[in-house]
């Protein structure tokens, strides 16, 4: 099993949210202090490099316009990372494809960042979510098609070495494609795509990348690695657990009492600060159905339900692995059997008003006590 | 679509099979509206019909044509009312050749090249944008243009909002923004299962055709200055969703428009207050000596 840490490093300082409209897109800037943002920067990467003495690989992501996420670039924390660590792969999950107007910026900003970490990069790509178009009034139509048609564009990018091409397709038009430099890593850094859902996750498979789900709990976790596999197998492809990979929210303590408290702070952003509903609800981002019944007021979402349930609701469904490193190591055992295994364990650790030193003892204590003990899960599935 | 547009060519009407589903209405008046679905074309359309007179082609807004009923029954009064759905819209399948405005601008006046006779353009809000980019191509099919509450045309700086951005606020604020009369707002709540997926496809298709650059055609201003046409520029006195003055200036770039306030009404005067609107249109068009 190969851990990944990870954090959204979020800006917990805001008023009550009765004072602001919508935590995402719409808060205003002056309610970020920037002494205290860039103090956040200094602190989330001083866990950043913990976790890598850990044993964690690292993972970012990107969100824009939110006090959620202090990463609206990608490219720029994974190549402070990439001078900050030196043994760490480093994940970025993922470029927002569908809603980037310009994919070579990517491939350029990769590649790059490929060659300042000596070959410890690989590349997610995702859809987006819908908060974020807004944001890059980005089309909300047509987002999958994009997502793939920009991903068919940076691969071909890195990997033409004999100079410019021409690219013109429905939405991507470029003349003289010449990507300099290339990727440290030949042809190109390893590729992950996140999925929510199962509609998405065939053409990863048949892609061979990594497959990526979020705090999708028991159900829908194993419905995606399910898909996956299935896939593979009408392809002919053989596969191993290293092509699928769970995120989880995580926190460790020395007893299961200080863990909880650990991860109820985790939960400050969901349960202190909301996000208006349009910015959730764009018309064309997913089938009509779901959005019928997301207006309905219906959401099937584990994470959802389990929200509903405290601390207690997210543990029982597999959303949080959560006390002390065995109690951990039995959560994520039973996660690893249920869901079919996986080969990749990626670790929210850190999130809301989590404090600085309580994530690293929880780090300390996953390197040191429970990835060794799951380090064995993930070499075959579970079933 | 940038660059160079060529007026259609006209050509031979595509034998249309057409079949009425229902009578829609509210029967009030004595007249009926036919809902016809027609096949044969490129686009499978749904088409509200009904009234006898001139021509009258009417594009309607971007919520839909449910609610547009007592519009349609006033205008039939006195006009032959022919209003398409635009595809995507309610029931309607998208159509992938039809990606803006200028091409629905392009499937409306091929099906204007059907009537016997040029015909009144009435265009609703986003339809009124559709009405101008038909308008800016050929005119041979036009008798007179009508537009209520018509997007399009966009001015000023650029941090000057000209539209409400409709999918940057809740149905409440959307309903106080674009209403005098919020309880008239056309919202989801109130809707049954069926009723709600037309809701919801129906924001899909103002997504579809425009949202960027956003419920405009930069430049368009460039040509609506010598359309020719008599032109009729309908908004309501209480008008939020487009910003001050705005239609002032359409009223200054559409060459020949005659400017009328409609009172006590938003942005969609014909939902607010139908009948008054359909008797403008009336007066208009009779003052003018039209068909």
């Amino acid at each position: 099993m190969r851990a990944w840490y990870f954090s959204e490093n979020g800006y917990p300082y805001l008023p009550d949210k009765s004072e602001y409209d919508s935590v995402r897109v719409s808060v205003p800037s002056r309610l970020a202090d920037p002494r205290l943002v860039a103090d956040l920067y200094d602190r989330y990467l001083d866990e950043f490099v913990a976790a890598e003495a850990a044993g964690f690989g690292l993972m970012i992501n990107e969100h824009h316009q939110t006090a959620t996420n202090l990463n609206p670039s990608l490219g720029l924390l994974a190549a402070v990372l990439a001078r900050r660590t030196s043994t760490a792969r480093i994940l970025v999950l993922g470029h927002q494809l569908a809603f980037r107007r310009d994919p070579l910026r990517v491939a350029e900003e990769m590649a790059v960042v490929d060659n300042y970490s000596r070959g410890r990069l690989e590349v997610g790509f995702v859809r987006g979510v819908a908060p974020d178009i807004a944001p890059a009034n980005a089309h909300p139509l047509d987002t999958v098609e994009r997502l793939w048609e920009a991903h068919d564009l940076i691969v071909r990018a890195w990997t033409s070495l004999d100079g410019p091409f021409n690219w013109e397709s429905e939405h991507y038009h470029y003349r003289q494609v010449n990507l300099w430099p290339r990727p440290y890593q030949q042809p190109h850094p390893p590729l992950w795509v996140t999925t929510s859902s199962t509609y998405n996750t065939p053409e990863i498979a048949r892609h061979g990348y990594v497959c990526a789900t979020f705090l999708s709990g028991y159900t829908l976790a194993g419905r995606v690695f399910h898909a996956y596999r299935e896939t593979a197998a009408e392809e002919g492809l053989a596969i191993g657990p290293d092509r699928l990979a769970y995120a989880c929210m995580g926190f460790a303590a020395d007893s299961d009492e200080a863990a909880r408290e650990g991860a109820e702070r985790m939960m400050w952003f969901t349960r202190q600060t909301r996000t208006a509903p349009q910015w959730g609800r764009v018309p064309g981002y997913m089938p009509t159905n779901e959005l019928v019944q997301l207006l309905r007021g219906g959401n099937r979402r584990e994470g959802a339900e389990a929200r509903g349930g405290g601390i207690d609701g997210l543990i029982e469904n597999g959303i949080l692995f959560c006390g002390t490193p065995d109690t951990i190591c039995r959560q994520v055992e039973e996660h690893f059997k249920r869901t079919g295994g996986y080969g990749h364990l990626i670790v929210m650790g850190q999130n809301g008003t989590s404090g600085h030193e309580e994530t690293l003892r929880s780090i300390e204590l996953w390197g040191a006590e429970v990835l060794p003990r799951i380090a064995a899960l993930g070499s075959a599935f579970a079933d | 679509m940038g660059g160079l547009v060529v007026p259609p060519v006209a050509v031979a009407s595509t034998v249309r099979c057409e079949a009425v589903r229902d009578r829609v209405g509210t029967g009030d008046g004595g007249v009926r509206l036919e809902r016809v679905e027609s096949e044969g074309g490129r686009e499978p359309l749904t088409v509200y019909r009904g009234g006898s007179g001139p021509p009258l082609h009417l594009l309607h807004d971007e919520w839909g044509i449910a609610g547009l009923e007592p519009l349609l029954e006033a205008l039939a009064d006195d006009f032959a009312v022919s209003s398409p759905v635009h595809p995507g819209f309610e029931d309607s399948p998208v159509s992938p050749r039809l990606r803006g405005a200028g091409d629905l601008a392009l499937l409306h006046l091929g099906l204007l090249e059907r009537e016997a006779e040029p015909a009144v353009v009435v265009g609703l809000s986003f339809g009124g944008w559709v009405a101008l980019e038909m308008a800016v191509r050929c005119r041979h099919h036009i008798a007179a243009l009508v537009l209520v509450g018509p997007t399009g045309l966009r001015f000023g700086a650029p941090d000057e909002r000209n539209f409400v951005d409709l999918f940057a606020h809740d149905d409440e604020a959307l309903a106080a923004l674009l209403y005098s009369d919020p309880e008239k707002a056309r919202r989801p709540e109130a809707l049954d299962d069926e009723a709600l997926v037309r809701w919801v496809r129906n924001r899909e298709a103002v997504a579809r055709y425009g949202w960027e650059p956003y419920l405009h055609t930069p430049g368009l201003e460039d040509w609506t200055g010598e359309l020719g046409l008599p032109t009729l520029l309908l908004h309501g006195a209480q008008d939020r969703f487009v910003a001050p003055g705005y239609y002032e200036k359409v009223a200054g770039a559409v060459g020949g428009a005659r400017r009328r306030e409609v009172p006590g009404c938003g942005h969609y005067p014909h939902v607010e207050r139908p009948e008054e609107v359909a008797a403008m249109i009336g007066e208009f068009l009779s003052g003018r000596g039209a068909p």
